[in-house]
């Protein structure tokens, strides 16, 4: 028996209005994607498709265009449905990723006798053009039928040619996409009345050749499309060519764009699920793979800075989905305080972030909690098309445990997730201090847990979520610093956060959409040493809402508030400490400490909006304005900014397909940007109530250049104008006076070469170049920014073997850190401050001295293994594989004569374990 | 909300972590005496009333090969209330090193109205207070004004003969600090004696000063007047059973950890009432008594120690028992003289002296 597979087609795409669309090849394809109304087309399989967004009747939708199927893989005909003359159609729902790639394959409706399998795995191997809305790839899943036909015997009257006179040829396409429709029946009624029939092939295309010249009727029709029909004229000694678009009307399959919304923001930097946890020197924790992107300089050491286009660690803000965080790191760079595996992305605005936020004039990072997983898994891993199924796992690596289960409720759409860690750092960092000479009374540990319950419609998402981590630490110094005696004794450290937050996302109407985010929670900081003590604790309430209106075609409009009230009480019982580029006013040993306790309630209201402006697909416009007050300083401030972006060429144009056009992306913003004083700068006793926010201007332009499908190159330049900084000045009252007359900027350029995630490779190439510079007032020298940084250069990139195995390498190459030198010969390098036995040090211009050259090597290797039911993966990674001793500071003895340099962490390999279900 | 200076202080903690994971390099320790040094400024009155006359004591050594030399000790004038509380805000000051006073001991009077003519603090609940600082330089060569570039660098340097600007093996220049407050004071820490090896050390063979010390009536024994090594130190008969417990063998490791300890450390009587003052400024921010945060500083001219800077009494979990250290024998034979000088957080300083004899 002869057979064959023949791809089908596939079944539904967004629910655009427009039966069938008929036109002749040459002519240019309109944009007629604004006609969508989400409403249903029925039919013979008379399918629903939801579009995320059902765009009412009158309005504009976003541009969007289905992937196209680029590379097709043949099923293999189950033998024995072959033998058997069986034939099925398979519909399958496919889920295509950013880059075309189909990330799973599921049955709805097995048909069983090897077809189901068959057909999946031909799925998986298919590659698409990926979908886009406005211009921007998007994850989609869609539904594909698969048809297994066996293919019939040669018949002897197709072999006879019909008489020659003209010939009739054409293609169909889906509607609104170019994706060629293979095995569409096209049937003709011949000017004498009869009819021939001819099925499109691979590539969408049929022909009628040597066909008498007259009218003929053409009938296409396909399993889940509409049929359309046509009137076609033949003329002697011509080819007519046609292009028929059908419809589809497809029932029971969702269709969900999966697609964010087209940033709003000049430049946003997403790391995805498949790069957070296997970026080498990371030991897999999220946020430290954001010190791998362009404009984020290497911090110092072990410390978890942020330290963002030349800005002060302080003036980058965390979120989880909008709520601030007090903290990002446990013990200050160990780890993240949110696993990785409760992440589903990260978003990183280095900077022209839109009006959405305010009160900084840094970066923004903003991670997104995942929603509970619930997909079940087949035999070995296998993707289903069911959920309702609990996923769990268990985690275990030299710094910590952690545990993670999820899974549905009993109430429909209903989900959970719960997960813990505990570190166990106790067990070797205390025998480490104790040999150090410190009495441990309470060894280092940390924790954090979170819980996720989720409601989730096509229409609408409802989550709630508790999370919140705690670190401590006391031990008691038996062996003071000779640098500075006073700070021994009895040290606690303390860091908490818990938050309940709630989420609600939905489409109020087809054009209106809301986004709530309401959180409430604690935070506390507490450090004490001697008789010296910090404590802090806030109850802050944040509260984010935000309308959106499409108020035209190509015009969005957003409104939000963006509230922050945050009851709180501190205590501080210091000395004044030196602030960065301040002389060493010498050990705290003598000094009599003095003390502020407060307790008030901190309101800083913000408002905010911002129009995503389309007046063509080219060019997108996003002005916005923000007004935020701080109760503390009794100040206002009015942000206005705008980014634009613009398709100086289209990527791969839908109406030539073939074309190898590659998109060019001109774009630049402008905004200003406030951030209000420290609470301890407007204190009465440590600061000057009444000063001002500081104040950022954002000047940034780029291009945006894809190199090939997968690689993409992004240039910025960026330059940051800093007044009304906060600065402070001795006054005769033996404290400081605080002012706005700080000055700064930063100048820089980025550089990111990507190779966007592929099922095999993902890495880049970033580079940041930037200057930083301060002055303490319009009078004052200008100095060097203590974390300015002029090159930064990061190679990465891990690559799956397969068999579980991934392999990833990381090098970076980084101009040293900034360091304040003592004086040097002639000059006295310290003096001896005799109440503490201690010395001073002299020092010369703040931050003039450069530290040698830093580079580094980091490996990584992951296995997994899958087994029926569970899999199992291990990783190692390893930092600094070549042992470089890298400087991280100066180091003196006690005079400060003489001075060497301290040097960084050695190798360090880190190995983790991992179990899950 | 963020306080970012103290925060600052909590993110450098991973600093801290490199500190011990990190590698850095191994300078001599400061209680190891090879060069010119001062150990220690005493004032009679660590917290003077307004217009008390406050007297300075400097215990100093010079360690280097070059002992017998010429050493000059100078006193600035008194310099009060910098901007901030800054010292170096007193460099602005063109007559500061003018005139300067010689000798181990000086004095000046605090002002009448030190603590009245300043603004008071925006906070009623934190002491008012004025503060004086004296500065001093101790020079084996001469005294001479040096040009500044730097708004903290030091405005007096040291040259030999030769004219060259010696450096910080042979010349130290420091400040002292004295703080007054209206109704606050405060006592020099009170060491008894010495301990070595467990047992309490003969009162003739060691030395302490515990304050008071007014030029005109000094305190203590001789030996640790001025100049430590002003004198010679008496010799060690280790046959006399009185004083065998300070001889003890040269070790070929020169002061490693490899070599015998010797558990040394002062005799310092925590129920002493001089030993129990309270921090009344915490006290008075607090509303609770709180002690004072006090350590001892170890010094040695041969040999070594385990620890050079222990923990006497902290502020929050009181007296630490264990604040004696381990000496390590030098590789010479010879006589090795052993210091230490207990501080307390509010400028208060008392010291003792021993010599041991490694034979």
């Amino acid at each position: 028996m002869v057979f064959a597979v023949r791809r089908i087609c596939l079944l539904v795409v967004l629910a655009a209005s427009g039966s069938l669309a008929k036109e002749r090849t040459a002519a240019a394809q309109s944009d007629d994607s604004s006609q969508g109304t989400g409403s249903v087309p029925s039919g013979a399989s008379g399918a629903v498709v939801k579009p995320p967004e059902p765009a009412p009747g009158a309005r504009k939708k976003p541009v969007i265009v289905l992937p196209e199927l680029i590379h097709f893989e043949h099923a293999t005909y189950p033998p024995a449905a072959a033998k058997a003359g069986q034939e099925a159609d398979v519909t399958l729902k496919l889920t295509i990723d950013r880059d075309g790639n189909v990330s799973k394959a599921e049955v709805p409706a097995p048909v069983g006798k090897g077809f189901d399998e068959a057909a999946q795995q031909a799925a998986l191997k298919f590659t698409f053009r990926p979908a886009t809305r406005d211009g921007v790839p998007i994850p989609v899943a869609i539904a594909y039928r698969y048809s297994f036909t066996l293919a019939p015997a040669p018949a002897a009257e197709a072999a006879q040619p019909a008489q020659t006179a003209g010939n009739l040829s054409g293609i169909v396409r889906l509607a609104q996409s170019n994706t060629p429709l293979a095995g569409a029946a096209v049937t003709f009624t011949l000017p004498d009345g009869t009819q021939r029939q001819v099925t499109t092939d691979d590539s969408g295309k049929w022909q009628l050749a040597n066909v008498a010249p007259g009218q003929y009727r053409v009938h296409v029709e396909s399993p889940g499309f509409q049929p359309v029909e046509n009137q076609e004229e033949v003329v002697l000694g011509q080819e007519t060519n046609a292009t028929y678009r059908l419809t589809p009307v497809a029932e029971g399959i969702e269709i969900t764009v999966q697609g964010e919304r087209p940033p709003r923001e000049m430049t946003r930097r997403t790391i995805e699920r498949r790069e957070i946890d296997r970026i080498p020197g990371t030991s897999g924790d999220a946020l430290r793979s954001l010190q791998s992107l362009p404009g984020v300089a290497r911090p110092p050491g072990l410390a978890g800075f942020l330290i963002v286009r030349g800005s002060s660690p302080n003036d980058t803000q965390v979120y989880a989905d909008g709520s601030l965080l007090p903290l990002i790191y446990h013990f200050g760079g160990l780890s993240s305080v949110v696993p990785t595996e409760l992440l589903d992305k990260i978003d990183f605005y280095p900077g022209n972030f839109g009006a959405k936020y305010g009160r900084v004039q840094g970066g923004i990072v903003d991670v997104a909690l995942r929603s509970p997983d619930t997909q079940c898994l087949g035999p070995y891993g296998a993707p289903t098309e069911k959920k309702g199924c609990f996923h769990g796992m268990a985690q275990v690596d030299l710094i910590d445990g952690r545990l993670l289960l999820q899974g549905p409720l009993p109430a429909k759409n209903w989900t959970f997730a719960v997960a813990g860690r505990r570190s166990w750092i106790d067990l070797w960092l205390k025998p480490l201090l104790e040999r150090a000479g410190s009495s441990v009374t309470a060894a280092p540990v940390y924790y954090d847990y979170q819980a996720i319950v989720d409601h989730k419609t096509a229409s609408s998402r409802f989550s709630l979520r508790a999370f919140g981590s705690d670190d401590k630490f006391r031990i008691i110094i038996t062996d003071p610093a000779a640098e500075d005696p006073a700070l021994g004794g009895a040290l606690s450290f303390g860091t908490s956060f818990y938050r309940g937050q709630m989420l609600y996302q939905t489409d109020l109407t087809p054009s209106v959409s809301l986004d709530t985010m309401l959180s409430a929670g604690k935070n506390s900081i507490g450090f004490s040493v001697g008789n010296f003590l910090f404590n802090l604790d806030t109850y802050p309430i944040y509260a984010r809402s935000e309308l959106g209106f499409k108020v035209a075609t190509g015009v969005k409009v957003n409104a939000g508030l963006d509230f922050e009230l945050a009851p709180y009480e501190v205590t501080v019982r210091f000395p004044q400490p030196p602030r960065a580029g301040e002389p060493d006013p010498g050990p705290f040993a003598s000094k009599p400490p003095q003390e502020s306790h407060v307790k008030s309630t901190s309101f800083r209201p913000g408002w905010y909006a911002d129009a995503e402006l389309q007046p063509s697909r080219r060019l997108r416009i996003i002005p916005g304005v923000r007004v935020d007050y701080a109760r503390d300083t009794g100040h206002g401030d009015f942000s206005p900014r705008i980014v634009a972006r613009y398709d100086l060429l289209k990527g791969a144009d839908p109406v030539e397909p073939e074309s190898n056009a590659r998109r060019t992306t001109l774009k630049g913003g402008a905004g200003i940007y406030y951030q209000p004083p420290q609470f301890q700068e407007t204190n009465p006793v440590f600061g000057t109530p009444g000063l001002h926010s500081n104040r950022a201007v954002h000047y940034s332009i780029g291009v945006e250049q894809e190199l090939t499908k997968q690689v993409e190159l992004s240039v910025e330049g960026f330059y940051k104008d800093l007044t009304r900084q906060v600065a402070r000045a001795p006054n005769d009252q033996g404290t400081y006076t605080y002012n706005n007359f700080g000055l700064g900027s930063v100048v820089g350029m980025e550089l990111l070469l990507k190779y966007k995630p592929s099922k095999r490779f993902f890495g880049w190439v970033a580079y940041t170049l930037s200057r930083s510079v301060r002055r303490d007032s319009p009078d004052s020298p200008e100095y060097l920014f203590q974390y300015d940084q002029t090159h930064n250069l990061i190679v990465l990139g891990s690559y799956r073997l397969g068999r579980g195995w991934e392999f990833g390498g990381r090098f970076r190459i980084v101009t040293g850190s900034l360091d304040t030198a003592s004086l040097a010969t002639p000059a006295l390098p310290a003096l001896y401050a005799a109440d503490s036995g201690a010395y001073t040090q002299l020092q010369g211009k703040p931050y003039s001295t450069r530290l040698p050259l830093f580079h580094q090597l980091d490996l990584r290797v992951d296995k997994r293994w899958q087994f029926r039911d569970w899999r199992f993966s291990t990783y190692l990674d390893v930092q600094n594989v070549y042992n470089n001793a890298a400087v991280e500071g100066l180091s003196y003895n006690y005079d400060y004569s003489r001075r060497s340099y301290q040097t960084g962490i050695p190798i360090i390999p880190s190995l983790g374990l991992r179990g899950e279900f | 909300m963020q306080w970012s200076m103290f925060e600052g202080w909590l993110r450098a903690l991973p600093l801290v972590s490199l500190a011990v994971l990190g590698c850095g390099p191994d300078f001599d320790p400061p209680s190891e005496l090879h060069s010119l040094r001062v150990l220690g400024i005493q004032k009679d009155m660590p917290y003077a009333d307004p217009g008390q006359t406050v007297h300075l004591h400097m215990l100093w050594e010079d360690a280097s090969e070059h002992a017998a030399r010429s050493v000059v000790v100078r006193w600035s004038g008194p310099c009060f209330d910098p901007a901030a509380d800054l010292y170096y805000a007193c460099f602005t000051d063109p007559n500061l090193f003018t005139g300067m006073t010689g000798g181990d001991r000086a004095s000046f009077a605090m002002p009448k109205d030190i603590i009245s003519r300043r603004p008071p603090p925006s906070d009623a609940k934190n002491a008012r207070y004025g503060i004086a600082y004296v500065f001093f330089a101790v020079c084996a060569g001469e005294l001479v004004p040096v040009p500044v570039t730097e708004e903290t660098a030091f405005p007096i340097g040291c040259r030999d003969e030769s004219g060259k600007l010696l450096g910080s093996d042979d010349f130290v220049a420091g400040y002292v600090s004295v703080y007054s407050f209206q109704s606050f004071h405060n006592d020099n820490p009170f060491v008894s004696g010495f301990e070595f090896q467990g047992r309490p050390v003969a009162s003739a063979s060691f030395c302490t000063d515990h304050g008071s010390a007014d030029a005109d009536d000094p305190t203590g024994t001789d030996d640790c007047q001025a100049r430590a090594g002003s004198s010679a130190p008496r010799d060690i008969d280790c046959d006399d059973p009185k004083q065998a417990q300070l001889c003890v063998p040269s070790c070929a490791a020169d002061g490693d950890s490899s070599c015998p300890a010797y558990a040394i450390r002062p005799t310092v009587d925590k129920s002493n009432v001089s030993n129990q003052n309270q921090d009344d400024v915490s006290k008075q921010l607090l509303g609770r008594n709180v002690g004072e945060q006090m350590w001892i500083d170890y010094y040695t001219d041969a040999g070594k120690f385990k620890s050079a800077v222990r923990l006497l009494s902290d502020a929050t979990s009181g007296w630490n028992d264990d604040y004696g250290t381990k000496y390590y024998a030098p590789k010479a034979p010879g006589l090795a003289r052993v210091w230490a000088l207990v501080h307390d957080n509010r400028g208060g300083v008392g010291w003792a002296g021993v010599t041991l004899k490694v034979q």
